[in-house]
């Protein structure tokens, strides 16, 4: 009987191990490629050119860019859009408040921890349909409020972006927020409870611990909270608006995600679309770049 | 055009929309191009001519299949148990019955024309198409004209066929059939009109005796109406189409024979005063109460449970709202739509078909598709039309039929219209966009003038042409 020689029998393993790693990875690698990679490559071509969808498309370098720049739409769009981010501050730290409340257990944490978080199961068109109902002109926010003897705050909500924009704001807090409470939550029990007992223990009141022990020991839930929710600004309220308002009265109410949607398949430009598309990627890479590095102070 | 429209649902996620739209292009991109198959004429067997046409026998020679139908248009209502669905779920029958082994699966596009014009350019994108597609005629249509098949071999294979159908043209390439010679993508279904339809007992109620036939009229009943507390005049803008319908019927009252044809060639444009002097009126319906409080965040579809159940008492639709209002069926009229010009048009109605029926290029199996249109575009098939849609049937034969008070009153007025819905021979692009111009205008955010300068801007935009 022999025995293979021991280089081989070492070798041979390795070798076979080698490849189980990117045979892992494969399905991933693979998924990105086809859904992400190859849809960034389409648009970025397709920004420089006329099509419609389905004849050929043509190469008109600069132009949807040039149109792009002039479009009131998209400006528009892309206002309210900045008007939805006014939200991200909102959702960075009024979350962090009830979390740090649910996790001193004040009395009934418990049910605030269950309440906050039934909105983020909601599916969102679940919410956008709920929420237009309420904002009705004839519905219940009008009805409860004439009840009160508050006629004069009565009013068509979703008529005027003066008041939509401020509606639908407040809808996707609402329909949020929960969720990063839960994400301050997981932050909090992995923080050292020695450390606000000790705080507490040097006559720190419950704010100062909040402040000096739980932020600083938050900062990356912090960033993921600032970045989700900035994203969600810019490229997640399509529900919302499609549901709600439909974008309207007239464009009042779009957002660039609806815009580049109304594009593409209402008003078959899928070039033009492509390019709002890309600037849309541009913008939000940028931000999230920026919020990094003033978090980060530019450190890995 | 306007719509029985009901609204939304959708999706999102990050970039949700964009992705889908980009995966679309992607298949777009990768798939071969497919020419259009010529139409391979199916073989039908001879039939007199005139009316019998459309229920030529089938061909033996085709396959059974089971066809995917898409129904948008006035169809996108057809949900199970209503009377568009019974009409539809009929004619299925028929067809099954006529080729064994056959089938249909239907698909309701959505009502909003948003919406619609989304998953039709989807499609039609990703080259995965049904066999037969209902759609809203005219540019509604043609649209996709690049993207459909056309007919004239199956019109021309098919004995009589042609001329046992009216109101053609919106279905033919540059809205022009020249008498069957022209290329056909498209085959009508029904006529169409925007009438005004009112509640004879509401209007008694507030001492008045008729319907008003100008706005000065209409104003004069709305503060009556109103002070019944009676919704005077149902409005659902939140898509603008109440009041593109209003636009579209008052303006023939404003222009002149060949101002038509000035206007899709971009010399009548949009910040004309015919166009802006056609709008104001019926802006200034909200400023003497005629209209429902919440009439800019309510669709067209929605506002008429107003009319049915009787809190209003006058309602601008198409006849195909007629099912709609079947509980107070008795009690209600049809006439024009009040007219706030004199020209020499102004006694005139506006009509045309309104929703047609076409096989995509690239479907699978066209020459089945064709027999499943046949059957919906016969003389049995409009019968039923008549009771279950309460629309005009574009089969000459049943038009004859008509029985329905209603129904008649709205035909004899479409029968004799003088120009087409003018936001069904502009472009959909361009018809679109005015949609959210208008419901701007009547949500008091622009003026008339405003609201047709930024629509002509687009044009212009586009290059020129509407």
């Amino acid at each position: 009987m022999t025995r293979p020689s021991l280089s081989i029998a070492r070798s041979s393993p390795r070798r076979a191990e080698a490849w189980w790693g990117p045979l892992y990875a494969l399905p991933a690698v693979l998924t990105v490629v086809v859904f992400i990679g190859y849809p960034a490559v389409s648009i970025a071509y397709h920004a420089f050119t006329r099509w419609n969808g389905y004849s050929e498309p043509t190469w008109i370098g600069l132009t949807n860019f040039q149109y792009l720049l002039q479009d009131p739409q998209f400006f528009t769009a892309l206002r309210n859009n900045f008007l939805f981010a006014v939200s991200v501050p909102i959702q960075l730290t009024v979350p962090l408040v009830l979390a740090f409340l649910i996790n001193e257990r004040i009395a009934g944490w418990r049910f605030y921890r269950w309440t906050y978080f039934i909105p983020a199961v909601y599916s969102t068109v679940v919410v956008g349909l709920l929420a237009k109902i309420i904002l009705n002109v004839n519905g219940p926010l009008n009805e409860g409020l004439n009840s009160l003897g508050l006629q004069g705050f009565a009013q068509d909500w979703l008529l005027r972006p003066q008041t939509s924009i401020p509606a639908i704001l407040l809808i996707v807090v609402w329909a949020n927020f929960g969720y990063n409470v839960v994400m301050y939550l997981a932050g909090m029990s992995g923080i050292e409870p020695d450390l606000p007992d000790a705080a507490k223990i040097d006559g720190a009141g419950r704010w100062q611990v909040l402040r000096y022990v739980y932020v600083p020991g938050l900062r990356r839930v912090m960033e993921i909270v600032l970045i989700t929710n900035t994203i969600t600004a810019f490229a997640y309220m399509f529900t919302y608006i499609y549901t709600i308002t439909n974008g309207g009265p007239g464009f009042d109410t779009y957002v660039t995600e609806f815009l580049i949607y109304n594009n593409a398949f209402t008003f078959q430009r899928m070039g033009y679309a492509s390019a709002m598309g890309f600037g849309l990627t541009l913008i939000i890479s940028g931000l999230g770049y920026f919020y990094i590095r003033a978090l980060t102070g530019g450190k890995e | 055009m306007l719509g029985l429209q009901t609204h939304r649902a959708g999706s999102s996620g990050r970039f949700g929309a964009l992705l889908i739209a980009t995966v679309i292009m992607a298949g777009a991109c990768s798939a071969s191009a497919t020419p259009s198959p010529a139409p391979t004429a199916t073989p039908a067997a001879a039939t007199p001519s005139g009316s019998e046409a459309a229920t030529a026998a089938p061909s033996p020679t085709i396959a059974p299949a089971t066809l995917e139908l898409w129904l948008g248009g006035i169809l996108t209502t057809a949900t199970p148990g209503s009377d568009a669905r019974n009409w539809v779920d009929q004619q299925i029958a028929r067809f099954k019955a006529a080729f064994p082994g056959s089938d249909v699966n239907i698909s309701l596009l959505p009502s909003n024309n948003d919406q619609l014009a989304a998953q039709v350019q989807a499609a039609l994108a990703a080259h995965n198409v049904p066999d037969v597609m209902m759609l809203y005629s005219g540019s509604y249509t043609l649209a996709y004209q690049s993207g459909l098949m056309p007919l004239n071999s199956y019109v021309d294979a098919t004995p009589g066929f042609y001329d046992s159908m009216s109101l053609w043209d919106l279905s033919c390439q540059d809205y022009d059939c020249q008498g069957g010679q022209g290329t056909i993508y498209a085959v009508p279904s029904d006529a169409y009109s925007f009438l005004m339809y009112y509640n004879k007992d509401l209007l008694a109620k507030a001492g008045i005796a008729a319907p008003p036939t100008t706005y000065d009229e209409l104003y004069a009943d709305c503060t009556k109406l109103d002070a019944q507390g009676i919704v005077p005049f149902v409005y659902g803008d939140q898509d603008g189409y109440t009041t593109v319908n209003l636009l579209v019927d008052n303006i023939i009252s404003y222009w002149e024979p060949g101002d038509v044809q000035k206007f899709e060639q971009g010399q009548l444009k949009f910040t004309d005063p015919k166009w802006v002097d056609a709008l104001k009126p019926i802006l200034e319906m909200r400023t003497h109460n005629c209209v429902n409080n919440d009439a800019s965040t309510l669709e067209q579809l929605h506002s008429a449970d107003l009319f049915t159940s009787e809190k209003g008492s006058m309602f601008e639709g198409q006849p195909q709202f007629l099912p709609y209002f079947k509980s107070i069926y008795d009690k209600i009229g049809v006439t024009k739509l009040p007219r706030s010009g004199n020209g020499p048009l102004s006694s005139g109605v506006i009509g045309s078909s309104g929703d047609d029926w076409m096989i995509p290029a690239g479907a699978k199996n066209p020459d089945l598709a064709w027999e499943l249109i046949k059957m919906f575009s016969d003389e049995t098939a409009g019968n039923s039309m008549i009771s279950l849609l309460g629309s005009p049937p574009c089969n000459i034969a049943a038009q004859g039929n008509i029985d329905d008070v209603h129904v008649k009153e709205a035909f004899q007025l479409i029968q004799n219209a003088t120009l087409p819905e003018m936001d069904i021979v502009m472009s959909q692009s361009t018809a679109l966009f005015l949609y959210k111009h208008l419901q701007l205008a009547f949500a008091g955010q622009e003026t008339a003038e405003q609201a047709m300068a930024a629509v002509q801007q687009y044009v212009d935009q586009q290059g020129g042409k509407p």
